[in-house]
């Protein structure tokens, strides 16, 4: 790709930038949110146009006017939001588009996946698969439409280590065959751990590329973000009072079936409780709970002391208990609101805000500018639609918004799922500042690293119930990974 | 679909007025060749649709008077739309708010009109806004889809007025259906000498106003909107979801009402049979066309008023029937729904910015 530019209204998402990959190559392509990085991808699999630049694919010139040149072109994208059908079977999901019949699919399907050790079953449906599970169907899927290039989004957000492994084995048996791999991705570790070239983004504009033997961590950070930061220091972790206790909470999902089965633990003030686990395994249900917005069948919750098992959302915010939901857009933020409409939100009745059923609307600019300059969150102006802002920015608001109150108890679901090196160590950092002035916090993440790095405790999470409860001094990893699997190692 | 006025720049406000003139314009021109295609002159019948409309202060006051109610409709209609909630029984809540208005006029003719007058209002408000309820409980309550139920009670409410007008309110002294008149002291403030110009045109505008410092100012204000734009938002910000329809639709149905109260104390003093037709489906109308903008739907109220009285006057200017005109209106009305079409149309070609996109 030679000199690609792209610009939407108002931004310049591409400036002028080169990039390659080289058959049989590994190609990472890193940088922080609104790099540019999905948007170049999105040019080279033929979703948006650019405004200038051109494409060469085996030294000839192509135009990608359409995914559909793309395929044809041998250009598959495995994205970081499956694009798959749920109520469609495996098979019929790769068929579709194809032209061909499904039992033709099914078979071939069979036969690639066995090839590379993908294992998918045709014929399940896809909304029975858990999100590993689906992206190998998606790899499977391109594989099916002959791709000689692969573009992996974010591929590894939503799988255990040991998923991780097998995916990257995956690559490199692509990449023996001749095949290209484009692995965007924000893990600075993982992009040097498999690739043979780093290409790093920043603001649209190339800043370099770089051999993974070559550099280091902090050099590539520096590189994405255009600064040097520090990394996370943490105080050792003095136990002390209870403030949230769980006793044998069992719940139900939207469909359901068991979320969480008696489940049981206590997280102290000052203490970072993490809770490891693959997504879709009752974490989503505990936050949900834990914040009102989900009701146990059974079980109670006690806060400070005092019961509040299914009290309301309103009820728990007064009792002191702040919530960073796992859905920024539209629950966590309204996204057609202003950005000051949002900084109140959940305050709304708060008497700082109103009175006599008013909202105080001078007071409402200030606090967001205050919200805003603190926790240096980028947006135009107080008045503009949510809509616009980015993914990390967005993260900021709503962390701005749930620590700037008095809290004892701060849910954390997936609090840095999605965000750029410097948005991850902000919330990070904040999160390890609300530890420092008592709050006692339940971080739930997919990202063992991130557990491991924050948390005073960790539990491990899998199909509704905590298969262990370890001090962070023993929680070891590759123990971590098989019960996060469901495994559970004898003796 | 929901517009604010403050944060949007000049240029886009400019753009969403334009595609309201827009779909105006298309439904003129859908006019015109349904108009010459039934061999008449489109130009003659749009320059006496305009001449009804506004050659004399008369004309104008009748436009006026015909706005009134369309654009309480409308507001009422856009206060549940914030909601989520789809009010399409502004209609019948008309007719609940005419009937209260009479009965009121009738049953408390002692009173002075300084207090008889606000009485009516706030009986008329209350009335329908409890009939509305009906269905926003409904909704709130137990899922029962709102589209169904505020369109099915137009029905009833309808047949209740058809009773009232044709039996037990009847006035025997006059050969059509109609009722008895209410009392003189119950009867609106006229605005200009010999016209029917009361000031239910200024409740109206006045009531838009509020509507829209409502939702700017308000806390109830800010909780209907973030429960229309994002159910799952509002109930993690801790609002009442269930509550808050039910109370969107009360506010709905009693400011559509307000609609009826005016044309029982200001245009008609009696009810005729079918007083009101067809008053709530127009209101829906203006609504749409501002993009239930509170602002915005006084305009395109005075927009309807216009196309209601001015069409009349194309029977005698161009030889259009009553049947051909309620055709056209009915074209007119059609295409102003499509404004908000044109909006997301060219709202969808326009690739999103790349900053909100990075990031999924």
């Amino acid at each position: 790709m030679k000199n690609i530019t792209k610009s939407f209204p108002g931004v310049l998402a591409l400036d002028r930038v080169d990039f390659s990959v080289e058959e049989g190559q590994i190609c990472g392509l890193l940088g922080e949110n609104g790099a540019g990085k999905t948007t170049l991808m999105n040019i080279l699999s033929g979703l948006y146009h650019p405004d200038d630049g051109e494409i060469y694919i085996n030294n000839k010139r192509v135009e990608m006017r359409s995914p559909l040149d793309a395929i044809n072109s041998g250009v598959g994208m495995v994205h970081q939001h499956f694009m798959l059908i749920p109520v469609f079977t495996v098979a019929e999901n790769i068929a579709l588009g194809s032209g061909e019949s499904v039992s033709t699919v099914e078979e071939k399907v069979k036969e690639l996946s066995e090839k590379y050790g993908l294992k998918v079953d045709p014929r399940s449906k896809v909304s029975q698969l858990h999100l590993g599970e689906r992206q190998r169907v998606e790899i499977v899927k391109a594989l099916y439409k002959k791709a000689d290039v692969f573009i992996f989004d974010e591929p590894t957000s939503v799988l255990i280590p040991q998923e991780v492994e097998s995916l990257f084995t995956v690559f490199k048996l692509f990449a023996a065959e001749g095949r290209s791999i484009i692995f965007i991705t924000h893990k600075l570790n993982e992009a040097l751990a498999i690739c043979d070239e780093i290409t790093v983004l920043r603001r649209g504009k190339l800043v370099g590329n770089v051999e993974p033997r070559n550099t280091t961590r902090k050099e590539l950070a520096t590189m994405m973000v255009g600064t040097e930061f520090a990394p996370v220091e943490k105080a050792s972790y003095q136990p002390s009072e209870t403030v949230l206790e769980v006793m044998n909470i069992t719940a139900l999902r939207d469909d359901g079936h068991v979320a969480l089965k008696d489940v049981s633990f206590n997280i102290h003030r000052g203490e970072i409780f993490g809770i490891a686990g693959v997504a879709g395994n009752g974490q989503s249900e505990l936050a949900e709970i834990l914040a009102g917005l989900r009701r146990c069948i059974k079980g109670e919750i006690v806060v400070n002391k005092e019961n509040l098992t299914n009290a309301s959302p309103n009820k728990l915010r007064r009792k002191g208990v702040s919530y960073i939901p796992e859905e920024r857009i539209n629950v966590g933020l309204i996204m057609d609101f202003t950005v000051a409409e949002n900084c109140i939100l959940g305050k709304q009745h708060e008497k700082a805000f109103s009175r006599s059923g008013l909202l105080k609307t001078d007071e409402i600019y200030r606090y967001a500018k205050e919200l805003i300059s603190s926790y240096d969150v980028m947006t135009p102006s107080t008045d503009c639609c949510t809509k616009v802002m980015s993914g990390g920015n967005l993260q900021k608001l709503i962390v701005a918004r749930e620590l700037t109150r008095k809290s004892d108890l701060l849910i954390a679901a997936y609090p840095l799922r999605g965000l750029d090196v410097r948005a991850t160590e902000f919330v990070r950092q904040k999160l390890l500042d609300a530890r420092t002035n008592n709050v006692a916090v339940l971080f739930i993440s997919e990202d063992l690293d991130d557990i491991l790095d924050l948390s005073d405790t960790i539990a491990v999470i899998y199909e509704g119930r905590l298969m262990g409860i370890f001090p962070q001094g023993k929680a070891d990893r590759k123990e971590m990974g098989l019960l996060m699997a469901g495994v559970r190692e004898s003796g | 679909m929901h517009i604010r006025w403050k944060e949007l720049n000049i240029s886009e406000r400019l753009r969403t007025m334009y595609m309201a003139i827009l779909s105006i314009v298309l439904g003129f021109i859908l006019g015109a060749v349904f108009i010459q295609g039934s061999g008449l002159n489109a130009l003659e019948a749009y320059s006496a649709m305009f001449l009804g409309a506004f050659s004399t202060p008369y004309k104008i006051s009748e436009m006026l008077v015909k706005s009134s109610p369309f654009m309480l409709a409308a507001l009422g209609f856009a206060i549940a739309f914030k909601a989520g909630y789809w009010n399409v029984g502004v209609e019948g809540q008309i007719v609940i708010g005419t009937i209260v208005a009479l009965w009121g006029g009738i049953a408390f003719k002692y009173l002075p009109s300084i207090l008889l007058i606000p009485l009516i209002y706030l009986l008329g408000f209350v009335g329908a806004g409890a009939w509305s309820l009906f269905s926003g409980i409904l909704k709130a309550k137990y899922g029962v889809n709102e589209i169904l139920t505020t369109l099915m009670m137009n029905y009833v409410a309808f047949w209740v007025g058809h009773y009232l007008v044709h039996w037990p309110w009847d006035d025997p002294e006059v050969y059509v259906p109609q009722t008895i008149p209410i009392a003189a002291s119950a009867k609106l403030p006229i605005l200009l000498e010999g016209t029917r110009l009361h000031v239910g045109i200024i409740i109206g505008v006045i009531t838009g106003i509020v509507i829209y410092m409502f939702f700017k100012k308000s806390t109830l204000g800010y909780c209907i909107r973030a429960v229309g734009l994002s159910l799952e938002g509002a109930r993690y910000g801790g609002v009442g979801v269930a509550n808050t329809v039910i109370i969107a639709s009360f506010l709905s149905g009693g400011i559509a009402g307000l609609g009826g109260v005016g044309e029982v104390l200001g245009a008609y003093h009696v009810i005729l049979e079918n007083l009101t037709y067809g008053y709530g489906f127009v209101g829906i109308a203006a609504a749409m066309l501002a993009l239930n903008n509170p602002l915005g739907i006084v305009l395109s109220s005075f927009f309807f008023g216009f196309l209601y009285t001015g069409s009349l006057y194309m029977t005698r200017g161009a030889g259009l029937t009553i049947g051909a005109i309620q055709l056209f209106v009915g074209i007119m009305i059609l295409v102003t729904l499509v404004s908000p079409l044109i909006e997301n149309i060219t709202k969808r070609k326009k690739p999103k910015p790349s900053i909100s996109n990075e990031s999924r």
